[in-house]
C-alpha cells in the first residue's frame, strides 16, 4: 500500500528528468516528452502555416530533429524553448518554400457570432509582419511564453523580443485603420 | 484599442483544428513518429554482393592455383619450344644429335 502510495504520489518528472533518462538509454522518456509538447508543436505549425497536413508533418520532423540531437543536447535552455526553436524554424522554413500567395485561405468558422472578416483582416495582417515579429506575436499571445523564451527561440535578446512584440502590435493596429 | 483588446481579438480569430482534439489522430502521429525515428532496417543486398564477389574472386584464386587453364598449360609449351627463337619443332628435332634423339625418344 505504501508503494503505490509512493507512486501516487510521486511528482511528475520534469523536461530535465526526461531528457536525462532519454539520455541514459531509456526511450520511453522521450515518449513522455512527445506526450507533452506535441499539441503545443502541432498548434503553432499550424497557425503559421493554417495547413493541417503541413502542420502535422512539421511537428513530426520537430520529434525526429530532437530525437536525433537530444544527445548533443547541452541544455544552455530548457527542453522546451530548444523544441520550439526547431519546430518554429521548420514551421518559417516551410512556410517560405510555400510562397507568400498561398499562405491564407478564408477558413469559414462555424462558430456563431463571428465576424469572419475582420478576423480574416486580422490574421492577414500578423502573416504580413516580419518573420521575427510575427514568430514573436505567436510565441507570446498563444503560448504565452517569456520575453526571455521567446529571445532564446528567436534567437535574440529578451529586450529584442519586447521591441519586436511592441512593434508588431503597433503594424497591425496601424494595418487595422487604428491611429496611434 | 489596448494591447491586451488586441490580443484578445487575435486569440479569438484562431480556432484549433478539430484533429488536435481527436485521440486517433495523436496515435497515428505517434505511430508514424515511431516509424520515422526507429532505425531503419540495412540494405542487405549490397553486403550480400560484397560477400559474393569475395567469394567469387576467393574460388578463381583457388581454381588458377591449382589447375592451371589449360590454354596456358599449351602456352607455357610453346614457350619451351621456343626457348631459343625457333617456332618450328621440327628444326628443334633436325639440329639434335643421334644421342640427344635417343634421349629425347626415352622420354616418351
Amino acid at each position: 500500500v505504501n508503494a503505490a502510495l509512493a507512486r501516487m504520489v510521486e511528482p511528475t518528472p520534469s523536461d530535465d528528468e526526461l531528457v536525462a533518462r532519454f539520455r541514459a538509454g531509456e526511450r520511453a522518456a522521450f515518449d513522455e516528452l512527445v506526450r507533452r509538447h506535441q499539441r503545443a508543436i502541432l498548434l503553432m505549425a499550424h497557425r503559421i502555416l493554417r495547413s493541417m497536413e503541413d502542420a502535422r508533418d512539421v511537428a513530426q520532423r520537430a520529434f525526429v530533429q530532437a530525437y536525433r540531437q537530444l544527445a548533443r543536447f547541452r541544455g544552455e535552455s530548457s527542453f522546451r524553448t530548444w523544441l520550439w526553436r526547431i519546430g518554429a524554424n521548420l514551421a518559417l522554413d516551410a512556410l517560405r518554400k510555400r510562397g507568400r500567395d498561398a499562405r491564407l485561405a478564408l477558413v469559414p468558422d462555424e462558430r456563431p457570432g463571428r465576424d469572419l472578416l475582420a478576423e480574416h483582416q486580422l490574421r492577414r495582417a500578423l502573416e504580413e509582419l516580419p518573420e521575427r515579429q510575427r514568430l514573436v506575436v505567436e510565441l507570446r499571445t498563444f503560448e504565452e511564453l517569456s520575453f526571455r523564451e521567446i529571445g532564446e527561440i528567436v534567437g535574440s535578446s529578451e529586450d529584442a523580443a519586447k521591441m519586436n512584440f511592441h512593434h508588431a502590435l503597433k503594424r497591425l493596429r496601424q494595418v487595422l485603420g487604428e491611429k496611434e | 484599442m489596448t494591447d491586451d483588446e488586441l490580443i484578445a481579438k487575435l486569440k479569438a480569430s484562431v480556432e484549433p483544428p478539430k484533429e488536435a482534439d481527436d485521440p486517433r489522430f495523436w496515435q497515428s502521429f505517434a505511430a508514424d513518429l515511431d516509424r520515422a525515428i526507429a532505425p531503419r532496417p540495412r540494405r542487405r543486398w549490397p553486403a550480400l554482393a560484397a560477400i559474393g564477389a569475395v567469394a567469387a574472386a576467393a574460388v578463381l584464386a583457388v581454381t588458377l592455383r591449382t589447375k592451371p587453364p589449360q590454354r596456358m598449360a599449351i602456352m607455357q609449351d610453346e614457350l619451351t619450344l621456343d626457348a631459343d627463337g625457333n617456332s618450328d619443332a621440327a628444326e628443334l628435332v633436325g639440329e639434335l644429335d643421334l644421342e640427344e634423339l635417343h634421349a629425347v625418344a626415352g622420354k616418351f
